[in-house]
C-alpha cells in the first residue's frame, strides 16, 4: 500500500499517542518507519495495529509542521530587499477536546502536563480507505486547561510542544 | 567507522539525524554497497549516509 493520492478531508485525520505513564518515544529514524513502529501507535481505524497507542479524542487536528522565522537584509542601491529563512521551532499544537474526566488519553495528557518532562510519541494519521499517511513526532505537554463555561459542554485545552528535529513521515 | 556502526548511531539518536549523518565519517564505497530493508530505521539511516557520502 501507499500514501493516499487524493485531496483529503480534514476529518480524515486523527491523533494518536503512546500509552503508559513512562513511554519510550520512538527514535528520530523510527518516526519515519510505519511497519512495527508508527503503526503500533496508530489504531486499526487508521490502518495501524494500535498495540501501544490510543486515540486522543480531539475536536480538530490543529496546524502542525514548522514555524516561520526569517531575517531581512537590505542592500543600498537595490530596489528590493532580501529575506531568508532562519532557524525556527516546530509548530506547537494547541488542541481542544471535549472533557470527559475519566478518559484515559486525557488523563495521561493531564499527567504529562503536570510533569512537564514526559517525552511521548504522537501521530497524526490521515486515512483514506486502506491507505494512511502519518506524521509522527515526539513532544511534551506544556499546558492543560479546563474550560467549563456554562454555555457549552466542558472542554479541555492542551498544548503539545514537539521536540526539535524529532519527527518523521511514513505511510502504509 | 563502519557503515553498520554509523547506521546504529543514527537509528538510536533522538537528535537531528540529518546533522548526525553529516558528521559521521564512513567509506563511500562501503556505503554504496550497503543495503537495508525498505521501511526500516536502517533504511532511513542508510539513505542519509548515501546523501552525504556519494
Amino acid at each position: 500500500m501507499t500514501a493516499p493520492n487524493k485531496v483529503l478531508a480534514g476529518f480524515q485525520a486523527s491523533l494518536w499517542m503512546q500509552t503508559t505513564a513512562t513511554p519510550t518515544p520512538l527514535t528520530t529514524a523510527n518516526l519515519a518507519v510505519w511497519s512495527g513502529q508508527v503503526a503500533t501507535i496508530v489504531g486499526t481505524a487508521a490502518n495501524g495495529t494500535g498495540a501501544s497507542g490510543m486515540l486522543v479524542p480531539v475536536e480538530v487536528i490543529p496546524a502542525f509542521g514548522q514555524d516561520d522565522a526569517s531575517a531581512n537584509f537590505m542592500v543600498a542601491g537595490s530596489r528590493q530587499s532580501d529575506i531568508i529563512p532562519t532557524q525556527s521551532k516546530p509548530t506547537s499544537l494547541t488542541i481542544t477536546a471535549a472533557w470527559n474526566p475519566s478518559d484515559t488519553a486525557l488523563l495521561q495528557i493531564r499527567a504529562d502536563a503536570y510533569s512537564g518532562v514526559t517525552d511521548r510519541t504522537y501521530v497524526v494519521a490521515a486515512a483514506d480507505g486502506s491507505n494512511t499517511i502519518a506524521y509522527a513526532f515526539n513532544g511534551r505537554v506544556g499546558q492543560f486547561h479546563i474550560d467549563s463555561a456554562p454555555g457549552a459542554e466542558a472542554k479541555c485545552v492542551f498544548t503539545i510542544h514537539p521536540r526539535g528535529n524529532q519527527y518523521g513521515w511514513s505511510n502504509t | 567507522m563502519t557503515v553498520d556502526e554509523a547506521i546504529t548511531i543514527i537509528v538510536e539518536t533522538y537528535g537531528d539525524i540529518d546533522l548526525v549523518a553529516r558528521g559521521l565519517v564512513v567509506d563511500a564505497a562501503e556505503v554504496a554497497e550497503a543495503t537495508a530493508e525498505p521501511d526500516t530505521a536502517q533504511a532511513v539511516a542508510l539513505a542519509l549516509l548515501k546523501k552525504y557520502n556519494p
